[in-house]
């Protein structure tokens, strides 16, 4: 079974890699084959794992419990009636099945969506705004061992106060961007083309990484201990695409051929 | 019936939002309690939403089947993967049922087939998917990436010294790379970040508010 | 042929050239051994210090909210941090807030890390499943009433893996895996609410958001990225997938700096004619 799912796997990243040549019938199989999967996917886990343990059988077994039923194990503290609410709100939200009263869903939408604002609020506002003004703030002038240490540092926290206010300067649209806005607003591109650029450094680390990750992967499944699965799928699967675009291009020469964009 | 359908739906936004925005400023325990329970209730509903996900998803596709768009047959695929899935994860637990003791591993444990397909099929499908864009990336990098004034001229240099000074080479070559990239990252990078941050934020707390006061209402739908 | 159709051709030939450097330069670098040097970063050390400085017996929660797309760059840190708890007797409590794809991945690496270090399910660790929605805040205020059972349906209040604990409040340190935005709300949530001591790994795509959050201790130790993995790996003195990942990486990044040289030069010269 393990060998099996090894082939399986394979056949899967050959067939996704496929999409190097261009868009083909074999990678829109993989496509839609992983769309239906995760789908039923999700469907078995959010039934499996929360609304069957969390909400129907703690109800069942309150039902139970109240009519004078044994149960195998006693009653936890969060399995109450309390839980009809969530029920309640569960069943509006699949109203939506029903055309004329798709509109009782809004009810539930509203509560998680009302309830989360309300949370979000205070929360974003301590940890993203409050404790992040402070340490931009405070402190500016740091006293270390030696002088040029504390110039450095000092320096670099009015650096940071400096960016801050240069790159909101430059989001201010309140205010027309003329003379000493300008100036500052130029201050703040340079800061943001510094931070961009790291940050496409650390995207290419990180495609990378999911591509090499990938390529150890296939050279692992390519050994004998795996009857060669990454090599063999590879010539099969360049196969399949060739036969399928041999295919397609039958009564399709007419066609204008799509342009690559990168 | 505009007021069940539309008043009611503000009315719960607004009151549950004023609620828990209270509720943050009292540590009482009774407080603390209903924020756990009903958070607890919403991760239940939401769950029960996940389980809509999967209908639209086919009623989507019915769609593309019963109008014969084009690529109508790759549908068929998508009905095919949900077959198979719930099949995996249904299949096991009703014969577990009707047998008198478990002859499968069923549910979403380790051994079971949902997992093995899983495995075997669900992640390295999203894992290849992933790992294309590196490709596409390089191939950018070589027609895209343009030093056509000074400020692309920085944001070169800066992409440079990250991409030296993550690898080791990068240390190798000189101290200075690594040294650079931690400047970069804690000076100019911080102050960007935060900078946005604060944007974000702001932005926020301001839709959570419009929420809150029924000002945005496209949670809501169209209808 | 026509001209636009040979144009739409020589477009796609330079692209399956560059696809085809990138690919042999992965393949011919992975076949490459060697022993390096890779000091560590400060805010990479901070975590590893972390766990260095927890006594045997405490207990971690680690989240790991990555999806199968991002496994091949947080694996390994998955794995290290597990190892590294194992080894230092710490109890690991493995948990997800991002989705439910993450779930076997997580039990997958902890339990190859629990053979390794033969630890016990329910005793040594213990695995809970997803819960969608604001589970986090549920879990702040109660354990069991956000996570009744663990991934076996055992009833979590009897688990020896949580004695001791009733809340969030209670764990002696979180680590997030993440791969998508879920470090600013254990952040948000997590830190405000129940003022944990929080680490965080995240893809290197994501990882300059997060300076801001070090700076400011929200944040107590940042592992961006596979390169900051590969250094856990050699402080860890465990030098697997992330550390054997780093000649390729070496050799692809020198691919990308190659190829927008020449793409400058070529655009230069063409500027130059024009």
């Amino acid at each position: 079974m393990e060998m099996l799912g090894i082939w399986l796997a394979v056949g899967c990243t050959i067939a996704i890699y496929s999409f190097l040549y261009k868009d083909n019938v074999v990678f829109k199989l993989a496509e839609h084959l992983y769309v239906g999967l995760s789908a039923g996917y999700g469907f078995c886990y959010a039934f499996f794992k929360i609304v069957w343990p969390d909400l129907l059988l703690p109800l069942g077994r309150v039902t139970v419990s109240s009519l004078g039923g044994t149960l195998s194990e006693p009653l936890s503290s969060h399995e109450n009636w309390w839980l009809l609410i969530p029920l309640i709100f569960s069943i509006l939200i699949l109203t939506r099945f029903f055309r004329r009263i798709d509109w009782l869903s809004k009810w539930s939408f509203a509560f998680i969506i009302g309830t989360t604002a309300g949370i979000t609020i205070p929360f974003v506002t301590s940890a993203y705004l409050i404790k992040q003004i402070v340490p931009s703030l405070r402190p500016l002038i740091i006293v270390e061992n030696t002088l040029a240490q504390s110039i450095i540092s000092s320096g670099n926290a009015i650096l940071i106060l400096i960016g801050i206010g240069a790159v909101l300067c430059y989001f201010f649209f309140s205010l027309e961007q003329k003379k000493t806005m300008k100036v500052i607003s130029r201050i703040g591109i340079y800061y943001m083309m510094i931070a961009f650029g790291a940050a496409f450094g650390y995207t290419i680390m990180g495609r990378a990484s999911l591509t090499i990750a990938r390529f150890q992967h296939l050279v692992e499944w390519g050994s004998a201990k795996y009857a060669y699965a990454s090599i063999v799928l590879f010539f099969g699967v360049t196969g399949l695409v060739v036969f399928t675009e041999l295919l397609s291009r039958r009564g399709d020469d007419n066609k204008p051929s799509e342009i690559p964009k990168t | 019936m505009v007021f069940l359908k539309k008043q009611i739906p503000l009315l719960i936004a607004l009151v549950t939002g004023i609620i828990f925005i209270i509720q943050f400023f009292v540590p009482h325990p009774a407080s603390q309690n209903l924020q756990a329970w009903v958070t607890k209730w919403i991760s239940i509903v939401t769950g029960t939403a996940l389980l809509l996900g999967l209908t639209s998803l086919i009623y989507l596709h019915y769609q593309k089947v019963k109008n014969k768009t084009t690529g109508w047959g790759f549908s068929l695929v998508v009905f095919l993967g949900v077959f198979i899935s719930l099949m995996a994860g249904f299949l096991p637990t009703i014969i577990n049922w009707l047998t008198p003791s478990p002859v499968l591993t069923a549910g979403m444990t380790k051994g079971s087939p949902l997992i093995w397909i899983f495995n075997n099929s669900i992640a390295p499908l999203q894992a290849s998917m992933f790992s294309l864009i590196a490709f596409f990336m390089a191939s950018a990098s070589f027609r895209a990436f343009r030093i056509k004034n000074i400020q692309a001229t920085v944001l070169l240099v800066s992409a440079m010294i990250i991409m030296l000074g993550q690898i080791p080479l990068g240390g190798l070559i000189s101290s200075a790379i690594p040294d650079t990239m931690t400047w970069i990252l804690t000076v100019p990078n911080i102050a960007v970040r935060r900078a946005i941050l604060f944007g974000v934020t702001l932005g926020a707390i301001a839709t959570s508010l419009k929420i809150i006061f029924g000002i945005e209402q496209s949670y809501l739908g169209s209808k | 042929m026509s001209n636009s159709k040979q144009s739409i051709h020589k477009r796609y030939r330079a692209r399956w050239i560059i696809f085809a450097l990138l690919a042999i330069t992965i393949l011919a670098s992975l076949f490459i051994k060697a022993d390096f040097p890779f000091p560590a970063a400060q805010v990479v050390q901070n975590v590893y210090d972390k766990i260095e400085s927890l006594p045997a017996g405490s207990a971690v929660v680690i989240a790991f909210d990555f999806s199968p797309g991002a496994a091949g760059e947080l694996e390994p840190m998955a794995l290290a941090m597990v190892r590294h708890c194992f080894k230092k007797d710490l109890r690991v409590i493995g948990l997800t807030i991002w989705d439910a794809p993450a779930v076997p991945i997580m039990e997958d690496v902890i339990k190859q890390a629990a053979t390794e270090y033969q630890k016990k399910d329910g005793l040594d660790y213990t695995l809970l499943p997803f819960k969608p929605g604001l589970i986090y805040l549920t879990m702040c205020q109660d354990f069991y009433l956000a996570y009744p059972k663990d991934y076996r349906d055992q009833p979590t209040r009897e688990l020896p893996v949580f004695h001791g604990i009733k809340n969030l409040s209670d764990v002696d340190y979180v680590f997030d895996i993440a791969s998508l935005s879920t470090i600013e709300t254990w952040i948000a949530y997590g830190k405000e609410k129940a003022d944990i001591e929080l680490g965080a790994a995240c893809t290197a795509v994501m990882a300059t958001d997060y300076y801001p959050f070090l700076q400011s201790k929200q944040l107590n130790g940042l592992v961006g990225g596979l390169g900051a993995i590969a250094q856990y790996e050699t402080l860890l003195q465990k030098k697997e997938r992330a550390y054997q990942a780093m000649i390729p990486q070496s050799a692809v990044h020198l691919l990308i700096i190659l190829l927008i040289v020449i793409g400058n030069l070529i655009y230069l010269k063409q500027r130059k004619k024009n």
